[in-house]
């Protein structure tokens, strides 16, 4: 092999590269183009879904208050940390939704002008996460909504080094997220706070149920909490436990998972899987031919989807935003203009952030009516300690708001309502209500 | 651990191993004659499941045309890559071109995934190929379209093991696989070979993409993980050996893969097929290098 | 302030990671995917101590390095015989499985991974805890400088020119006497052992160790920093991780719209960036050996290859006596070879078959015979490339059979190739180079049993003695080079060359290796006839300097001019020995020889 003739033919590209060059550039700038109308599409649409100031402050019961104390024309940047990108982008983009809703309507109605800071941590990669945090905490942000249950950890660390009140709406706390300084979880602990639902359900509607399997997702040293949380669950209700089955996220195939299911053949089976897991799940149990009524964790539509008809039996116990029937005037106005602002059915995941944000806003008034500093996570973290209650689009009745409350050790809602649901073709009807602990555990007529 | 169970776990076995017979076909038709590490196989894969799935929703046509519609853009997008993207840079690179190509089509699948993604957004879509039912066989039970997936898959690889081995193309890219230097002394022109290889090795990809989508779902990272399966396939295979030994070489994989689920969890499966490639690998050498030796005397020496 | 930092120190990080990778890929050729997969035993080893047992920094530090650099050594033992492509796949299931294993045992985080107990603390360095990015910079460049330093000095050196020879050609370089196994074991250790610290530094830096941070996805990108920056070229190294690290933040402060859409489109562009990148420039931002220093020092190099004037000088410098070879009892007497019923089968067929031979020192052999008579099987046989099934081979009264080729060589019998088999990409100079080797017993003296250069510990600790070794070999290198009359090609690489003068290249190397039996596979073949005569003096004068020569060759006319004695080869078996005249004249061997005529 004579390297001349390679040497010469490595001095070709560079004839070639200024065409090259123009080339590439051609390339970037079509698709920057391209994309821009795609963009703009989904370029923020601020908007606060029709609902005026004046409906804001009304149903939160803050009329009479004055611009400072709402904090008008104060600047506040708040963090947000979605799965933009990748398999979980689903929840971004909802999540997304939701906080850009509440931010539009606190502004309307004299809230300060909040600056939402997107950063991406790619569906729980946690170099992303551990990224997103430092650029934010070395931007001065304050607060952050965070997602994934602060993208698995990762931001754990971030969030206290750089004092940054964060609340995870998303994946609240789970098991290995408490008591971790400056992260609060905004929602139930998933799993855990939903066997006692589901296993009720099944014992109020079907004695025959009394072997129950487990399909979980590994979550490291977490997975020994929960398998316990769910025998502790099972002696309540007087059922046992037929068998646990470990899966992966982002799994794809459980034909094996099945399989051993099928061995073991559990009268029911609580599935806590995430995002589309639950679809492949549900399509490859259907499939095998095997009809055993299963109460997930989680529904999104994507699931649905994938699953197809497979999904039709699917239920599952969770804190769920049923669109159906919102509770108090506040979730009805919510719910009003977010279908007018995106043309879609608020779910779980735009309630939480929606409500969220309107969090950080009272945590805000709260520190200006200390007469502190709104830029300071370490007070707004202070003022959420100093009362860990707030108002929420769930529970509540009529004019009487529903609110959420949070532990100041563990970092987790104490009160909050749940439900059991059927999938009912992509809009899941309740069939159960009850409370953290399976308190207030009743049938929905 | 029951006979039920060891059947149904052969079974699932069978149907993972066939379309990782299928990958490793077509991957391995293209890395044995060409050498190229193409990567871009994954992009390949997922876009022809992306055109079938959006040609038969919104678009609306019926199941073959979106599903011709899905390998023609496989195929015309595997050899655009070869002629635009790997034949100029291989020419440029000279002795680094096992490496330049493999970066240029790591660059390609993220670029071309995300541009999928952007287009036609992360949320899962579906194939409809055949009606979804489960089929039971006593007490095994799988689904139809996993059925199809097995019969398609063993066609398609007896199909083109039949045109490398009786046709005059087929004849020319064993040729081309055997000794590309003798080749073009006799006058079969590589340019043109490689294509047609490409063009072989996307229709069987864009196959499996479409099988996958109807097995599974249609979304961004589908051909992540098969093109590190048909790598490894091919490799175990054998890159200068047929697709029939190939796709025997993927069966291996998927049984292996299955059947561990009787011993250890099945989070534990990829750990142990890669640990079974990487006891295959410690002991690879010992037998083949003698062989090669013996093959070509005429060598100076036997290569490591 | 901070933002630019914590993107230089993210650089820096991968900077370790990408230079080490090129050490190992550039300069030995040796493809790898799974250097990710080695920051994460590194990573997850400090992870786990310093939260089981509350380790510090630097302990940990030193423990995630080692551990990761001992499974460097461990897959380097599988990789050793492995081709290219098998090398590849062999990564890329370590990759997996250590991936798979951090990713599913409990103790390690399971899937989640796990989270720092405490920041980095340099202490008893001040510094205190390492939190904002700004207060990492420092360290991360001193550590990017000593992954820098010691690559570099790894990689530019005596031990660097043997990793080269690797790569371009395993088999001639271990034919040289080159102990290859031993250096891909001792490559794939420390630049194992670098990743494991990039990925120790990663840990701490992001505060979490988890798949997601070692992934496969990661190992491609570090390799595509590598290939980018340019391979054999630690300087480009630098700059591939720089662009690569950079390509995200500076799209995401230029492309400024709905950040869902931004963040796909931005590794749209990464992706095409990187296929455009490597296609406008495939050898890399900075060519091989491309360096700021060297291109400050020219006078020094260009001093040492003056034009030669005769091609056949007896100038030559007196050999320095090669140190510590054991058996010197046998070693004067006249047979320097003996073989005795050596035979080889493949299969069915007898390449070599109960052979018997024997060479006088000082004397030229020739092995003659018909095609597909076996004799570069023989050459194989002897040189240990191939294994015999049965017989013995005494080298000065030793027996060499079973051992591997690059003892034989070292033990003083080499042989050249029909086809050559330079070095393409390195120079002429330093081909003859890696001939050259100061023998030593010395325990240290591994892996080569040399001193200077190639040896690890010397070429560390030892610069000045090093330097010295370097300038002799270099000296000695341009004594034989202008012996073949090429000292004005010295700096040219051998691949340029013709083939005339390549073929004078692999004899100036033979002859650096100061082995006392050279065995030159057809050495007057595929040139014509003025180089012919110019390497027939050369094989002459071999002799005048106490070489013992065998030659393979179906020249009549060559074997004339040099064969003292001339054995014939057929099928496997030596039938006939003696003078060419008494052999031409036999009209058995005169048919067989040259067939029907």
């Amino acid at each position: 092999m004579n390297n001349v003739t390679a040497a010469r033919d490595s001095a070709t590209p560079f004839r070639n590269r200024s065409k090259l060059c123009r080339l590439a550039g051609g390339l970037a700038l079509g698709l920057l183009l391209a994309a821009a109308p795609a963009g703009a599409q989904d370029a923020s649409p601020s908007g606060t879904g029709g609902v005026t100031g004046d409906q804001i402050k009304q149903v939160l019961g803050l009329e009479g208050k004055d611009a400072k104390a709402l904090g008008t024309g104060l600047h506040f940047k708040l963090g947000i940390v979605l799965a933009l990108t990748g398999p979980g982008s689903y929840y971004g983009r909802i999540q997304g939704n939701g906080a850009k809703l509440g931010v539009a309507q606190i502004k309307a109605a004299g809230g300060p002008d909040i600056e939402l800071i997107f950063k991406d941590h790619k569906t729980a990669d946690a170099q992303a996460g551990a990224r997103a945090t430092r650029e934010l905490g070395i931007d001065g942000v304050p607060a952050i909504l965070s997602s994934f249950v602060g993208d698995i950890g990762a931001m754990f660390p971030g969030v206290a080094q750089y004092k940054m009140l964060t609340l995870d709406g998303g994946g609240g706390t789970s098991d290995f997220g408490q008591r971790k300084p400056y992260f609060w979880g905004m929602r139930a602990i998933e799993p855990d706070d939903d066997f006692i639902g589901a296993l009720k359900y099944w014992k109020a509607t079907d004695p025959k149920i009394k072997r129950v399997s487990l399909v979980y997702f590994d979550q490291g040293p977490a997975n020994e909490i929960v398998i316990n949380n769910f025998k502790k669950a099972l002696a309540e209700t007087g059922q046992e436990l037929a068998s646990t089955e470990l899966t992966t996220i982002g799994q794809t195939d459980y034909s094996a998972t099945v399989s051993r299911l099928k061995a073991s053949n559990p009268d029911a089976i609580f599935l806590f899987g995430t995002g589309v897991d639950p679809g492949y799940f549900m399509k490859q149990l259907v499939n095998a031919g095997m009809k055993t009524p299963v109460i997930g964790a989680e529904y999104i539509s994507d699931a649905a989807k994938v699953a197809g008809p497979a999904f039709d039996n699917y239920m599952f116990a969770t804190d769920w935003f049923n669109p159906e029937k919102p509770t108090n005037a506040w979730s009805k106005l919510f719910l009003q203009s977010y279908i007018k602002e995106f043309n879609l059915e608020p779910e779980i995941n735009a309630a939480n952030y929606y409500e969220d944000t309107f969090a950080i806003w009272d945590l805000i008034r709260r520190v200006i009516a200390k007469g502190g500093n709104v830029n300071s996570g370490e007070e707004l973290q202070n003022a959420l300690i100093a009362d860990p209650k707030f108002q929420s689009v769930y529970g509540g009745s009529g004019t009487q708001l529903g609110t959420i409350e949070l532990d100041t050790t563990t970092h987790t809602a104490t009160k909050r309502p749940l439900g059991v649901y059927m999938s009912n073709n992509g809009k899941p009807k309740q069939v159960a209500s009850f409370g953290i602990g399976g308190a207030d555990f009743e049938l929905t007529k | 651990m029951s006979l039920e169970q060891v059947a149904q776990l052969t079974v699932a076995g069978v149907i993972n191993g066939s379309f990782y017979a299928l990958v490793g076909a077509g991957f391995g038709l293209i890395l044995g004659v060409t050498g190229r590490f193409h990567y871009a196989f994954a992009l390949v894969f997922t876009l022809s499941a992306y055109v079938t799935s959006v040609l038969e929703t919104p678009a609306g046509l019926p199941m073959p045309a979106a599903i011709v519609g899905g390998l023609l853009a496989a195929i015309v997008l595997g050899i655009a890559i070869e002629r635009f993207v790997y034949r100029p840079l291989a020419r440029a690179s000279g002795a680094v071109s096992l490496l330049t190509i493999f970066i240029s089509s790591l660059g390609l699948t993220i670029a071309g995934i995300n541009l999928i993604t952007l287009a036609w957004t992360a949320f899962s879509r579906s194939i409809e190929l055949v009606p979804l039912r489960p089929i039971n066989v006593g007490a095994i039970s799988f689904a139809s379209v996993e059925a199809v997936l097995v019969a398609a898959s063993w066609l398609l690889i007896l199909a083109l093991s039949g045109l490398l081995n009786f046709s005059d193309l087929g004849r020319s890219i064993r040729a081309a696989r055997g000794n590309p230097q003798l080749a073009r002394i006799l006058g079969l022109d590589p340019d043109s070979i490689y294509l047609s290889v490409f063009a072989l090795g996307s229709f069987l990809c864009g196959a499996a993409g479409i099988l996958d989508g109807a097995r599974f779902a249609v979304q961004p990272s589908m051909g992540i993980r098969p093109v590190m399966f048909a790598f490894v396939v091919a490799f175990l295979g054998g890159t200068r050996n047929g697709p029939i030994v190939v796709g025997l070489a993927g069966l291996f994989v998927g049984l292996v893969e299955s059947l561990s689920g009787l011993f250890v969890s099945p989070q534990w499966s990829s750990l142990v097929v890669f640990s079974v490639l990487f006891i295959y690998l410690v002991l690879h050498p010992v037998d083949f290098r003698a062989l090669r030796a013996s093959i070509l005397p005429a060598a100076s020496s036997p290569r490591g | 302030m901070d933002y630019w930092w914590d993107i230089l120190n993210l650089v820096l990080i991968f900077s370790v990671f990408a230079i080490s990778l090129n050490l190992l890929v550039g300069y030995t050729g040796q493809v790898s995917i799974a250097h990710a997969a080695f920051g994460a035993i590194g990573g997850y080893t400090a992870a786990y101590l310093s939260a089981q047992i509350g380790l510090p920094f630097w302990p940990a530090l030193v423990a995630g390095a080692l551990g990761a650099g001992f499974a460097g050594v461990l897959m380097s033992l599988p990789a050793l015989r492995l081709s290219p492509e098998y090398l590849v796949l062999l990564t890329i299931a370590v990759s997996s499985i250590v991936l798979a294993v951090v990713g599913a045992v409990p103790e390690l985080g399971g899937a989640y991974g796990m989270i720092a107990s405490k920041p980095a603390n340099l202490s008893p360095l001040p510094g205190g805890d390492l939190i904002f990015p700004h207060q990492w910079v420092m360290p991360l460049l001193a550590f990017a400088a000593f992954t820098y330093l010691v690559c570099y000095r790894m990689g530019e050196s005596a031990f660097g020119r043997v990793l080269r020879a690797i790569r371009d050609d395993e088999t001639a370089a271990r034919a040289l006497g080159s102990n290859v196994f031993a250096f891909k074991v001792v490559v794939f250790g420390i630049t194992s052992a670098f990743a494991g610290l990039a990925g120790v530094l990663l840990f701490y830096y992001n505060q979490i160790a988890s798949t997601s941070v070692y992934g496969l996805d990661v190992s491609l990108k570090i390799f595509a920093m590598t290939i980018f920056g340019g391979l054999g070229n630690f300087t480009g190294s630098i700059l591939g991780a720089a662009v690569v690290q950079l390509l995200q933040p500076m799209l995401e402060r230029i492309v400024r719209i709905d950040p869902g859409q931004a963040f796909l489109i931005q590794l749209v562009v990464y992706g095409l960036g990187l296929t455009v990148l490597v296609r406008v420039r495939p050898q890399g931002l900075l060519p091989e050996g491309f360096s700021l220093l060297r291109a400050l020092r020219p006078a020094k190099t260009r001093l040492a290859s003056q034009p030669s004037a005769k091609p056949i000088s007896s100038t030559v410098a007196a050999k320095p006596a090669p140190c510590a070879q054991t058996a010197g009892a046998a070693a004067q007497s006249s047979v320097i070879l003996e073989v005795r019923d050596l035979s080889k089968r493949f299969g069915g067929i007898a390449a070599c078959r109960e052979l018997n031979l024997d060479l006088q020192r000082g004397k030229i052999a020739a092995l003659v015979g018909p095609n597909g008579a076996g004799k570069t099987t023989v050459f194989n046989l002897l040189t240990g490339a191939l294994r015999a099934d049965g017989g013995s081979i005494r080298l000065q009264g030793e027996n060499v059979r079973g051992l591997a080729p690059d003892m034989i060589a070292r033990k003083g019998m080499v042989r050249s190739f029909q086809n050559v088999r330079v070095f393409a990409r390195m120079t002429a100079l330093e081909n003859v180079m890696l001939g050259i080797r100061e023998l030593s017993t010395d325990w240290w003296c591994w892996p080569n049993g040399t001193r200077g250069g190639e040896n690890l510990a010397d070429l560390l600790l030892l610069p000045h003695m090093t330097g010295r070794v370097e300038r002799h070999t270099h000296e000695r290198a341009m004594e034989w080079l202008r012996l073949v009359g090429l000292a004005n090609v010295a700096q040219t690489p051998a691949g340029a060359l013709s083939f005339g003068q390549q073929k004078l290249v692999s004899f100036a190397r033979l002859l650096g290796t100061d082995a006392d039996l050279l065995l030159l596979d057809e050495p007057a073949s595929g040139i014509d006839s003025k180089w012919v005569e110019q390497i027939l003096e050369l094989v002459a004068h071999m002799r005048e300097l106490g070489k013992t020569i065998c030659i393979v060759e179906h020249s009549i006319h060559v074997v004339e001019r040099l064969a003292d004695t001339v054995f014939f080869m057929e099928l496997g078996h030596i039938t006939a020995q003696g003078t060419i005249g008494e052999l031409t004249s036999d009209p058995r061997l005169a048919e067989v020889y040259f067939g029907t005529v």
